[in-house]
């Protein structure tokens, strides 16, 4: 019996579970084409809660408030983990359920 | 030029929220995609081995009180420890899935560490109601490893064991050094 239709949906499946990831923690979808997406979850925070932004209101602020800003460091792992791992991930999970093999 | 708590703790949620991704994405798409890159395989480990690293240097600034400076001398040695484990268990230096209990006794020692190291109640301030919110967490979170040390192929231990790390990092970004527990909401939610 040939099983490949349905383990290529099961990757499918998984795609779509990897996909809110990057939904919530990035700007770029990891699927075909990379579409740009304008919400994600740091910038939602950002919006949320504009005080914990310091550059908008940087008076009597040092080094470290400038660097470590909790909605900015959301937004730096979120672009870490779509271009570090989901993409790949993606692609290995496309990869699988097209080889016949699995 | 040391930073303030709130700044270093915002540091390890990011850090956190990076390894509860990594272990989640590897729940979602099992392991066998997940360990396609070899690289993968050593991302947790490595994190965890690096977070570690990154907790001495805290340790290094808490000169402040002998009580943090132990609690983060703790930390980092529970985070290299496991991390070291795991990097060998992913390495195939070790085989068996009882080493999952290391990370199990990581979790209870941190959580132990954030209880003992706050000295004032729940209720006292957003820092303190945060740090028992922790510790409690991290010790109920042990039970994820345990049951991946007894039955590892169930994957509700993994997906908690994943969750744990995004909890902890929500937690942490919620952190502030001298603030009434729902801040700016303080006037509309009692607390």
């Amino acid at each position: 019996m040939n099983c490949a239709p349905r383990e290529r949906s099961g990757a499918r499946f998984r795609s779509l579970l990897i996909f809110p990831l990057c939904l919530l923690l990035t700007p770029r979808a990891p699927d075909e084409g990379s579409r740009q997406i304008g919400a994600h979850e740091g910038v939602v925070w950002a919006v949320a809660q504009p005080y914990r932004i310091v550059f908008l209101d940087p008076d009597g602020k040092g080094l470290y408030d400038f660097l470590f800003q909790p909605p900015l460091l959301v937004v730096v792992v979120g672009l870490a983990y779509a271009v570090g791992i989901a993409q790949g991930l993606v692609e290995d999970l496309e990869a699988e359920g097209d080889d016949p093999a699995t | 030029m040391i930073p303030r708590p709130e700044t270093a703790h915002w540091l390890a949620a990011a850090f956190a929220l990076l390894l509860g991704l990594v272990l989640l994405s590897e729940v979602i798409v099992g392991t066998q995609v997940f360990r396609r890159r070899p690289w993968r395989a050593y991302l947790f480990p490595s994190l965890a081995l690096c977070s570690g690293v990154g907790l001495w240097v805290i340790t290094i600034f808490s000169t402040f009180s002998t009580m943090h400076l132990v609690a983060h001398a703790l930390w980092a040695e529970a985070a290299m420890i496991a991390g070291g484990v795991q990097l060998a268990v992913v390495r195939g230096k070790l085989r068996s899935p009882h080493w999952s209990l290391v990370t199990a006794i990581a979790l209870l020692v941190s959580g132990a560490a954030f209880l003992v190291h706050e000295p004032n109640p729940w209720l006292y301030s957003r820092a303190a109601f945060l740090h028992h919110a922790i510790g409690w967490m991290l010790v109920a979170a042990a039970l994820f490893p345990i049951g991946q040390a007894l039955r590892p192929r169930w994957p509700l231990w993994r997906a908690g064991f994943a969750l744990t790390f995004i909890v902890l990092a929500l937690l942490l970004f919620a952190d502030r050094d001298a603030a009434p527990i729902f801040g700016r909401f303080a006037g509309v939610v009692a607390g």
